[in-house]
């Protein structure tokens, strides 16, 4: 009997993860190239979840809430390794120069935000990712980085809150957003 | 252009502006990785693969990859073992006594024992809350010439400001003399920096403030980014309004991480360089600065024990100063380029002049690695607040904040933080509480969170780090934020005699990008 039950659990295992490959890496490499901006990394970062998520197969205890329950691994692996770039003190991202006409003033836009965006941390960062990527509730949000959701809500706002400082100041900048 | 107008634009351009980071489709060697898992690792754990740079190191199975971990960290000690010379002027006469990796047994708690509130705390009175429509937040007040000073971030323009008040509601902005904080930080963006001013201390001629300005140096960050890490800068004032910058001559490539103002002067402590992803070995080493008036810093030689340190931490104490931060027992390479401590696990110097530096006993944390992020000082003991995680390096699982208590800052004792309110398993580095969710003011410790189910805001206070409790609210408690949400509160600052809050104010919103005013509370203390 005990036999039995670990032979379909290994098997059940084996399944996810097969499920895994075929549905669902693509979505999971994107959040976290998304996170991180650097493919090679988010690569790893994928990988290394799923080794978590295959060694800690049987903490899973709802099936059906496998999406949340990896993508909770993952953002952790991100954040892990977002924390580690972090030790530096400050960094400010650099950006080909901003053309002035108003024709590009659309994407000069978008670069200011990239850039801005490039400055958030780690925290703030994965919140607007799974809320303007994902399309994920600040509740649903919480579930998957394993904060109360008012935190999720709170970062947001700030994250939300610096991006609107850099469209500012970009305006006040000679040759940035009109 | 409008507010609304940005507003709209940041709606509409933030997707782009993220899916411009889209790493495209999924390799087909991830693919292949992910699908061989189940054949590679047939057991139910083999933890120390986890993080591991495994894109390039599949191929090393466990006897291989613990040699690498050797051969990785001998060659960091010894190509950092330069960095820090011998102690010229400490006394490096106790070597660390406490094995740096974590023991495996189980750490024992230290329990709650005594009654925790040495004068008599037993409430807090709110005041009616004030708006400060020229800043958009406080980094730092403190008690100074009968009143109080915030730094902070002025809006506008985004640039560091200063306030004064009297009586902790009513706030004017200081001028500042425009060339003197010319290039400074006012990122405001970052998580991890959110003005110009890091820090602002009292001294025995005035007033300093340390924080970055100047012209940044460019690191190496690929083919389309550069980054830059921006200079340090200290800035001492007689008045509160005059300014100037110190010399900086000591700081060239560091970082302060805190100032401590103490009987025997100022100590700073701090890093220089990074451990970064160029794909370089780190090449951080900690730094401790001392002066007697902030003007001038003479940069210290540390004892060898300091190597492979990263220090967080400073504060003065009656016996002199204590220090804090991490042991990262050698670095590895991990997946891009990057590097990783092997086994950090939470380091404490202490000293009695600020000159020389004695390695403190900190009690491991069952197997976990910890590190210090901030000391606080009570009447009757000091705490430790810092960070403990499991997982391989580069892999951060079940983190949680950790504490220490300490009488004297040369044996620290984990305790543990069970009581209502504690700090939370992941605390919010972008509140100015962060791992700080335990702050001090010399005599109380006191830390705030969330009360109840409901959010609602709680301070609990202890005079030894170990027994904690909560203070009841009086006065105009219809105006008190919530922790978290709409209206959320920003940080809490102890000065004399209570705390200044700042916070938003209830009812504002959240999710959106308005931008409700800094509204501020002066918390007073009652029996």
């Amino acid at each position: 009997m005990g036999k039995q039950a670990t032979a379909g659990s290994e098997a059940e295992r084996r399944a996810a993860f097969e499920r895994f490959t075929e549905g669902r890496l693509g979505r999971a490499y994107r959040l976290a190239g998304l996170i991180l901006r650097d493919p090679s990394e988010a690569e790893d970062a994928v990988h290394d979840a799923a080794v978590q998520a295959w060694l800690h197969w049987r903490e899973l205890r709802d099936r059906d809430r496998f999406d949340a329950w990896f993508d909770r691994i993952l953002v952790n692996g991100c954040r892990a390794r977002l924390r580690n770039r972090s030790n530096r003190p400050l960094f400010v991202a650099d950006s080909p120069e901003l053309a002035g006409a108003d024709a590009f003033s659309e994407v000069n836009e978008r670069e200011v935000l990239h850039r801005a965006l490039s400055t958030l941390g780690a925290d703030h960062r994965i919140v607007v990712v799974l809320r303007y990527i994902e399309d994920l509730t600040p509740a649903e949000i919480a579930a998957r980085t394993g904060e109360r959701e008012g935190t999720v809500r709170s970062r947001l706002h700030y994250a939300l809150r610096g991006l609107r400082a850099a469209l500012e100041a970009a305006e006040r900048t000679p040759g940035g957003v009109r | 252009m409008t507010n609304d107008r940005i507003d709209d634009r940041i709606e509409t351009g933030l997707r782009a502006a993220l899916l411009a980071d889209d790493p495209g489709e999924v390799p087909s060697a991830l693919r292949m990785r992910v699908a061989s898992i189940p054949e590679r690792i047939p057991g139910p754990r083999r933890p120390a693969r986890i993080g591991w740079p495994s894109r390039r190191l599949a191929w090393i199975e466990g006897v291989a990859a613990v040699a690498l971990i050797v051969v990785l960290t001998g060659v960091t000690l010894v190509s950092r073992g330069s960095n820090v010379g011998p102690a010229a002027s400490s006394s490096a006469s106790a070597p660390p006594t406490e094995n740096p990796v974590a023991s495996p047994t189980k750490t024992p708690i230290v329990t709650p024992t005594r009654s925790p509130n040495g004068d008599a705390w037993g409430g807090l009175s709110w005041s009616a809350p004030s708006e400060i429509t020229d800043a958009t937040n406080f980094s730092t007040v403190i008690a100074w010439n009968g009143g109080y000073i915030a730094a902070g971030l002025a809006n506008p323009p985004n640039s560091p400001g200063l306030w004064r008040s009297s009586d902790g509601t009513t706030w004017t902005r200081l001028q500042l003399d425009p060339s003197v904080f010319a290039q400074s930080v006012p990122s405001g963006l970052s998580g991890d920096v959110q003005s110009g001013m890091d820090g602002l201390v009292q001294t025995p001629s005035g007033l300093l403030a340390w924080g970055r300005a100047g012209t940044p140096t460019c690191g190496n960050e690929g083919e389309s980014q550069k980054c830059y890490i921006v200079p340090s800068m200290i800035w001492t004032s007689p008045d509160g309004t005059d300014w100037k910058q110190a010399d900086m001559s000591a700081f060239a490539g560091a970082g302060i991480q805190g100032v401590a103002v103490g009987a025997h002067g100022l100590v700073a402590v701090g890093n220089t360089g990074s451990i970064d992803n160029t794909g370089s070995m780190p090449a951080t080493t900690p730094v401790i600065w001392v002066s007697e008036t902030g003007s001038t810093w003479q940069r210290l030689s540390l004892p060898a024990d300091f190597k492979d340190s990263y220090l967080s931490t400073v504060q003065a104490t009656a016996q002199g100063y204590v220090l804090g931060g991490e042991f990262a027992g050698g670095y590895v390479q991990i997946a891009g380029g990057g590097w990783t401590a092997v086994n950090p696990v939470a380091a404490a110097w202490w000293s009695a002049d600020g000159l020389t530096w004695t390695k403190a006993s900190v009690q491991p944390v069952d197997n976990r690695k910890t590190n210090i992020r901030s000391i606080w000082v009570g009447a009757a003991g000091l705490i430790a607040v810092g960070y403990s995680w499991s997982g391989g390096p580069g892999v951060e699982v079940d983190g949680a904040t950790a504490a220490w208590a300490s009488t004297d800052g040369r044996s620290w004792r984990h305790v543990a933080l069970s009581y209502p309110g504690a700090p939370t398993a992941s605390p919010d580095p972008n509140l100015n509480l962060g791992s700080n969710l335990i702050l001090g003011d010399g005599t109380h410790l006191i830390t705030a969170g969330v009360a109840d189910a409901t959010g609602t805001m709680g301070i609990w206070v202890s005079s030894d780090g170990v027994t904690w409790q909560r203070l009841a609210f009086s006065g105009a408690t219809g105006t008190i934020p919530d922790w978290h949400g709409p209206g959320a509160f920003n940080a809490v600052f102890p000065v004399p005699g209570g705390f200044i809050v700042t916070g938003e104010g209830p009812g504002k919103g959240v999710t959106g990008t308005d931008l409700p005013p800094l509204q501020v509370w002066r918390l007073t203390a009652t029996p």
